[in-house]
């Protein structure tokens, strides 16, 4: 046991850095469909965005460009998470797959714009000075910062989860995930709290997108990637929960990393396998946060 | 107080209110009674903004709201007790309350101490999520919640619903507890015991208008009106 944990020690560390990234993103997927049942697919995207701000400013590898660009990302993924926002507002009493279809299209119209402007190569982001060497971990020589990544994933992971279910703004994303009538019955703007909660979220994508970079880089097609990650997590996790994004993101971190580790001939079906077996035995994930009433 | 005229509403395929009618002055508790699916609870989701009206007013103390959304609509110092309840069922009892009260603080009497005082159950239960409490409980927790916006309409669909008649008792003191500090009252009920004990008025719907108005005393005594609208004796 203590042998087989030691070489695979490698994919375990890479599974929680995928993880930690993965709830980063899947929580504000989960929280806003949740609550306002607009399935975000320009969050794969908005990601990307970041991986390109990094890949911009971070070019020589120094700690200006690398905070330069998540400041950045911070202020875009906020606003760019209010004007989606305020598009999706007309189609508030559409079906759910209109809402998505402009999603969608957004998302495809910031690929090829980002495509446009950074060309179609593979753009390698180096980490900032002083975390682009590796640590030992147990005799394994491992890149600190990927530790690093871990290290602040969860710590966001935390934060995220202490304000959603510890403070009366939590409280009321969380009305709003049960029966957002009633949050507005008591005189809550439910599109305020939208604006807010998507701000948020897509602030959460393009930063999570910067601290991807230097393990990532920048190249087309990783938003549809990271998109469907992300979408898998939600599903396993339960629409709506923060346990559930985070314990969905381990899993699938762990699937991702030291499923394809252990079992490389069944690397694509295995994420979907995942998928399958939590579907059947669970279909409404792991912790629905959704709560029907009559 | 409130003031409906002509108010028709209801969903994609079908018309329910058909012309509603219906005045109730300050300070008074109206008891809603009529069949099923005659259009109680359509009129009271249209009057919360719920359901957006196809014509029609809805006036609440001279101010205008039928079509607008529910949070104009509650600012406008309308409060709702829904059908089922509805209570929030991850959320704690605290959790509620205080929520609430962030709307309502200030521009009323009613503020958490108060409420816990008309509701004492809910202060025994303030640690525990609102989906383990019994039905009692989050009716209680459904009244408290409307209540700490400190509304001067509050609109209740069938509170009794489900409940043992010791704990719809406590239901229709909280109800004279709230009429007592000036809040009108539109109570939907199909528990005519509830709604005689509360209301100062019965009107009775039937086929999406309202077809009948008298006081209750008069209702009670005049056992034909149920009779023919209700079909109870």
């Amino acid at each position: 046991m203590a042998g087989w944990f030691d070489a695979n020690l490698v994919s375990i560390l890479n599974g929680f850095a995928i993880g930690a990234l993965l709830f980063i993103l899947a929580v504000g997927l989960s929280i806003v469909f949740g609550m306002m049942d607009v399935l975000n697919l320009a969050h794969g995207a908005f990601f990307l965005v970041g991986s390109y701000l990094a890949a911009s400013f971070v070019a020589g590898g120094s700690w200006t460009g690398f905070l330069t660009a998540l400041g950045l990302a911070a202020v875009i993924g906020l606003l760019a998470g209010g004007v989606l926002s305020g598009l999706t507002e007309p189609l508030a009493r559409r079906p759910i797959l209109d809402q998505a279809l402009l999603t969608l299209g957004i998302s495809l119209i910031v690929a090829e714009v980002l495509s446009i402007v950074y060309g179609n190569d593979v753009r390698s982001v180096p980490p900032p000075p002083g975390l682009d060497g590796s640590t030992d971990v147990a005799g394994n020589a491992y890149p600190t910062y990927r530790l690093l990544l871990i290290g602040l994933g969860l710590l966001l992971a935390l934060v995220v989860w202490l304000v959603v279910e510890r403070t009366s703004v939590g409280a009321l994303v969380r009305a709003s995930v049960a029966d957002r009538e009633m949050v507005s019955a008591m005189g809550i703007d439910n599109r305020k709290v939208k604006v807010a909660v998507l701000g948020i979220g897509s602030l959460l994508a393009t930063v999570a997108g910067v601290l991807a970079a230097p393990v990532y880089g920048a190249r087309p097609g990783l938003d549809e990637t990271i998109l469907l990650l992300a979408l898998v997590v939600v599903v396993i996790g339960g629409l709506g929960s923060i346990r559930g994004a985070l314990i969905g993101a381990l899993v699938i971190g762990q699937v991702e990393s030291l499923g394809r580790a252990l079992l490389p001939d069944l690397a694509s079906f295995i994420l979907f396998g995942t998928l399958a077996l939590v579907l059947i035995v669970r279909p409404r994930g792991l912790f629905a946060g959704k709560v029907a009433h009559a | 107080m409130l003031e409906v005229r002509g108010l028709r509403s209801g969903y994609k395929r079908s018309t329910v209110l058909q012309g509603v009618d219906l005045d109730v002055g300050g300070g008074r508790v109206l008891g809603l009674l009529g069949r099923n699916g005659v259009g109680k609870t359509t009129l009271i989701h249209t009057l919360m903004g719920l359901v957006s009206p196809s014509a029609g007013t809805v006036r609440v103390d001279g101010v205008e709201v039928a079509g607008r959304r529910p949070d104009v609509v509650a600012r406008a110092g309308v409060g709702l007790v829904p059908q089922g309840r509805r209570v929030w069922a991850p959320l704690t009892v605290t959790e509620h309350l205080d929520l609430a009260a962030r709307r309502g603080r200030g521009r009323g009497p009613w503020d958490v101490p108060r409420v816990l005082e008309l509701l004492p159950r809910l202060g025994e239960r303030r640690r525990h999520a609102a989906g383990q409490l019994s039905g009692g409980e989050q009716q209680m927790l459904a009244i408290a919640r409307a209540l700490l916006t400190n509304p001067r309409l509050v609109l209740m669909d069938e509170p009794s619903d489900g409940l043992a008649p010791a704990v719809v008792d406590l239901i229709g003191e909280a109800i004279a507890g709230m009429k007592a500090e000036g809040v009108t009252l539109v109570v939907v009920e199909q528990d005519l015991h509830l709604a005689f004990a509360v209301a100062d008025e019965i009107a009775v719907m039937d086929k999406g208008q309202v077809v009948h108005r008298s006081p209750t005393l008069e209702f009670r005594r005049d056992s034909s009106v149920a009779h023919a609208l209700l079909g109870v004796a």
